[in-house]
């Protein structure tokens, strides 16, 4: 348990990654939505400021990589949705590469070290 | 690419910062009711899953100002909030505000006109295509430097013609005026006599017709006259079927051939009328020191200068092995040529405003440091509240930007104002019917003394905050250190030596045209009326038949009531002259080529000398019986005499034309008359040269006519007028002008720099007083408890008083120091225009220090006699 609230901090890019992929599975989605997936698929163990989420999300809008419309919730409330572009899933495919690279290299490192 | 389309994104933002704030909101607001909901449904107290739903948001102004900062450009942003700010601190100091702004927008706008005139008058390129490669070729000698109106002969020409390779084109021409007849009445209109290939030189096509060919020049040819595009539209009304019109022109018809497009000049940076092929007669060639052609090259594409030149010094060694006694040839780039006297009036101008514009700057960068010392409290109270020192720095730019933008838009709409007055001013030298539009050099230029002046008056403001100690300034109520009105000092110094260096220009100006008046021109201008005399060429063309006429016509003129002698003569002292002539002294051989004698030469009748009122200083002047051909007698001028008869009496002995003299023309001198001021005002006296016009043999068809009246010379212009008009009414008379006219305008530069000038330095006084006073008066503010003490430790008021004038009379002294040495070498720059005076006039210099001391000393009275009045008891109780 650190200091907030056993929360891990979600690094820069990985929060991209996350965004990216919520998307393509769960097809557009509000901003509360994917926060909440984000929660649940980690089991609250990934927890985050959800406030955090925003200034990604515009990040990778101005980057072309989600579009976002407003439209009308689950329960009948204006809300901002955002869809994943064909720039946004040709990104995924290379991020989801990286990270598999990553990963794998730091899981070897960590099995030498230890 | 993504860069670029963030930065597009980013830069939409800025503009829909409201609805894009609205959307942020909603959006979180969202976020937080569904949380708060889904916690609700949870079994949580709906109260308190509204704070755990913001708990576990995070801090919601803090997202949305990371938010922001990623949205929108947050340098834009922030430069809008410096701005917005500033201008809001201006806004409750109106007053300072508009001072400031009116002080720029004057320096700002002298500068931008003066800049205007000398890109539309000088930078500007000549109106021919690649217009560096011309070339004025002239002969060396003649004149120090500068190419010299009228310095080659016929023969001279055909060689540098037959031998130099590196030009593509080379040709003679000659200004001049006609008489153009027109359905009411003749209009007088100046032209230019051009060989066909000054045309190819200039290579610029004609906008109708065609060009002078050959054969145009040769006598008893059809007469054919090419337009300029001005004289056909404001004399024609642009008329298409112009080209093959017969005009009048000096009492003969000519065809019209073709039209110049519009802008095109030549000479440049004139307004020529038209264009008339120039023909050369078998007399030009008779003799190679007759120098009275102008000539124009284009240098072979390809070619540099240096090999032009280089190819001309071989021509001109290739021919003193013909003609021992030849000069060489130089060459003068055309555009340096045509604008260095212009460039010369701008340069003085230039440096003028450029004074004014550094005192509003130092008026102003006063005004912005008094107020910022006063601000010293409140830029403190904003770094201890955590202002970064940079934000409030860049307050302060913000608010120089904004004085100088301020400024540097109201200056534009002064230049162009300014621009009209200085163009319509009476005898401006400038402009020959030359439009100066604000171009966009022009607004760059603005723009850049804008941006210029805007750091110079925040700048100091900006560098003394960065050294402000934090704590000295907040716990210091009343600021009172020495230091703080060192840059006041300063301040008065600069602007009191920049004030005297213009009010010295000034003066040397103003003092020049009162030398003027006293001026020994060598002559009596006054009561004398003068007028040109131009005989149709066709109607005259031989010396036998001018001859003749100008007989009658001095007979004629002699008899008109009121006056009391008639002069003739080819060119009209004080105007520019135009004809040299190479001369040998009678035994003593001409064995340093390039220093053969030479002189202005000019043709007179007997009663000349009388006529003008010029001394007769030794011998005696011509008489009647020597006005006829070969009657071999010439007088000379003093300085002749000096040159070339050094130490010796002139009268009695014999010179001849031409470098090279035929034996049988040795020409007795008679006489040596005093020195006039021929070539102009300012000029030195010129030697000079007079034949009896009857004695010489070349044709020369106008002549200037000098009558010296008993009365006012304007009640005779009507009589003249009439008398020359029935001896032949297709004769041309024209440029009628008292003599003193004729030198006020020869005095053009002068006249119009005095009255820039003079406007100009009382606007530097002005600016220098408004300096004092503001200075003293901050300094008396900022040493209020000072004095006080002072008083209170029983000082007297005429102690205070002497103290604070003693202050600013101490630096106004440095102040003059400093502005006269400038002044010494500054007006090197104003040489050519001043006239009969040292440019280290005493008189100048020593009134204006006193002057300027003087009016130091008042500015600094009022504030002095506020500390006089000072109640000790009040300023130590402000503490």
């Amino acid at each position: 348990m650190s200091a907030n609230g056993g929360k891990r901090d979600v690094l820069q890019g990985t929060l991209d990654l996350l965004v990216l992929k919520t998307l393509e599975t769960m097809g557009p989605m509000h901003g509360w939505g994917i926060a909440r997936r984000l929660e649940q698929v980690s089991d609250d163990l990934l927890q985050m400021n959800q406030g955090t989420l925003y200034p990604a999300l515009l990040r990778l809008e101005q980057g072309g990589w989600i579009t976002s419309d407003w439209g009308v919730s689950d329960s009948n409330r204006r809300a901002r949705f955002y869809t994943l572009t064909a720039a946004g899933r040709r990104r995924l495919r290379v991020e989801e590469k990286n990270w598999d690279r990553m990963s794998a290299v730091i899981a070897r490192v960590l099995r030498f070290e230890t | 690419m993504r860069r670029l389309r963030v930065l597009v994104w980013r830069m939409r933002a800025l503009f829909r910062k409201g609805q894009l704030e609205g959307a942020l909101d909603e959006e979180l607001r969202f976020h937080l009711e569904m949380e708060a909901e889904r916690l609700a449904r949870g079994g949580v107290d709906p109260e308190e899953a509204r704070l755990l739903a913001r708990r576990n948001f995070g801090g919601v102004e803090q997202i949305k100002e990371i938010y922001r900062d990623r949205r929108g450009l947050p340098g834009v942003e922030l430069l809008g909030r410096d701005l917005g700010h500033a201008l809001r601190s201006l806004r409750r100091h109106p007053g300072y505000a508009a001072a400031a702004v009116l002080s720029l927008a004057l320096g700002i706008g002298a500068n931008t006109a003066v800049f205007s005139l000398l890109d539309a008058l000088v930078l500007r390129p000549l109106p021919y295509p690649d217009p560096d490669r011309l070339v004025h070729i002239y002969e060396a000698g003649l004149s120090a430097g500068r190419f010299r109106w009228g310095s080659v002969a016929a023969p001279v020409l055909t060689d540098w013609r037959e031998r130099a390779r590196t030009f593509a084109a080379m040709g003679a021409f000659l200004p001049t005026s006609v008489n153009l007849a027109g359905s009411d009445g003749a209009v007088r209109v100046a032209a230019t006599l051009v060989e066909p290939e000054v045309f190819h030189a200039l290579n610029v096509p004609p906008l109708h017709g065609r060009l002078f060919r050959p054969e145009h020049t040769t006598l008893g040819m059809e007469r054919v006259v090419v337009l300029s595009h001005r004289l056909w539209q404001d004399q024609f009304g642009g008329r298409p079927d112009i080209v093959g019109q017969t005009l009048r022109i000096d009492a003969a018809d000519h065809v019209v051939i073709g039209v110049m497009p519009a802008g095109f000049e030549f000479p440049p940076r004139t307004s020529i009328g038209l264009y008339l092929p120039l023909t050369l007669t078998s007399l030009d060639f008779q003799d190679r020191g007759l120098k009275r052609l102008s000539v124009l090259a284009r240098v072979k594409p390809g070619v540099s200068m240096r090999a032009a030149r280089n190819d001309m010094a071989d021509v001109s060694r290739q021919l003193e092995a013909i003609y021992p006694n030849s000069r060489s040839a130089r060459l003068q780039p055309l555009h340096g040529d045509t604008v260095w006297r212009t460039a010369l009036v701008l340069v003085v101008l230039g440096g003028t405003v450029g004074f004014v514009l550094l005192l509003a700057c130092a008026n102003v960068a006063h005004m912005v440091l008094a107020r910022a010392s006063a601000r010293r409290h409140e830029f403190a109270v904003r770094l201890a509240l955590g202002a970064r020192r940079s934000q409030i720095m860049r307050m302060l730019l913000a608010e120089g930007c904004l004085l100088a933008v301020g400024g540097g838009l109201l200056g534009l709409a002064a230049c162009r104002w300014a621009l009209d007055a200085l163009l319509s001013l009476p005898e401006n030298p400038l402009s020959l019917g030359v439009t100066v539009p604000v171009s966009w050099t022009v607004l760059l230029f603005c723009a850049l003394v804008s941006m210029l002046t805007a750091l110079g008056v925040s700048v100091v403001p900006a560098l003394r905050l960065s050294r402000q100690t934090l704590q000295s300034d907040l716990g210091e109520a009343v600021p009172s250190s020495r230091r703080r009105a060192g840059h006041g000092n300063t301040l008065i110094t600069i602007e009191v030596a920049l004030a005297v260096v213009l009010v010295i220009g000034a003066g040397l100006l103003v003092r020049s045209l009162r030398a003027l008046t006293d001026l020994d021109l060598g002559f009596r201008p006054e009561r004398l009326l003068t007028m040109r005399v131009t005989l149709p060429p066709h109607e005259y063309p031989d010396v036998a038949r001018i001859h003749a006429f100008h007989d009658r016509l001095l007979e004629r003129l002699s008899a008109v009531p009121g006056v009391d002698a008639v002069g003739l003569n080819n060119l009209l002292p004080v105007q520019m002259s135009y004809t040299n002539m190479d001369f040998t002294v009678e035994g003593r051989p001409n064995d340093r080529p390039g220093y053969e004698p030479f002189a202005e030469h000019r043709t007179v009748n007997p009663d000349f000398f009388r006529a003008m009122g010029i001394p007769i200083v030794s011998g005696r002047s011509f008489t009647q019986a020597d006005n006829r051909p070969m009657s071999s007698v010439i007088m000379i001028s003093q300085k002749a005499a000096n040159l070339y008869w050094p130490s010796l009496d002139p009268v009695g002995r014999r010179m001849a034309y031409g470098t090279r003299p035929q034996p049988d023309r040795w020409l007795t001198i008679v006489g040596v008359a005093g020195d006039i001021k021929s070539a102009g005002v300012g000029q030195p006296p010129q030697a000079i040269l007079y034949a009896p016009y009857r004695d010489f043999d070349f044709p020369i068809q106008s002549v200037s006519i000098i009558v010296r009246t008993g009365a006012a010379p304007a009640a005779t212009a009507t009589a003249v007028r009439r008398a020359v008009q029935e001896l032949d009414p297709d004769v041309a008379l024209y440029w009628m002008s008292t003599m003193e006219d004729v030198i006020a305008r020869s005095t053009s530069s002068t006249r119009f720099l005095a009255v820039l000038l003079t406007s100009f330095s009382g606007l530097a006084v002005l600016l220098a007083i408004v300096g004092v006073y503001g200075v003293m008066s901050y300094v008396v503010t900022q040493r209020h408890r000072e004095v006080g003490v002072r008083m209170a430790m029983g000082a007297s008021r005429g102690a205070v008083l002497r103290f604070v004038l003693s202050r600013a009379m101490r630096r106004a002294v440095v102040g003059v120091g400093i502005g006269m040495a400038a002044a010494v070498s500054l007006t090197q720059a104003m040489r050519p225009f001043l006239i009969g005076i040292w440019r280290v006039d005493i008189v100048t210099y020593a009134g204006t220090a006193g002057a300027v001391l003087l009016v130091a000393l008042a500015a600094s009275a009022l504030p002095a006699y506020r500390a006089s009045r000072v109640d000790p008891i009040q300023a130590l109780r402000h503490e």
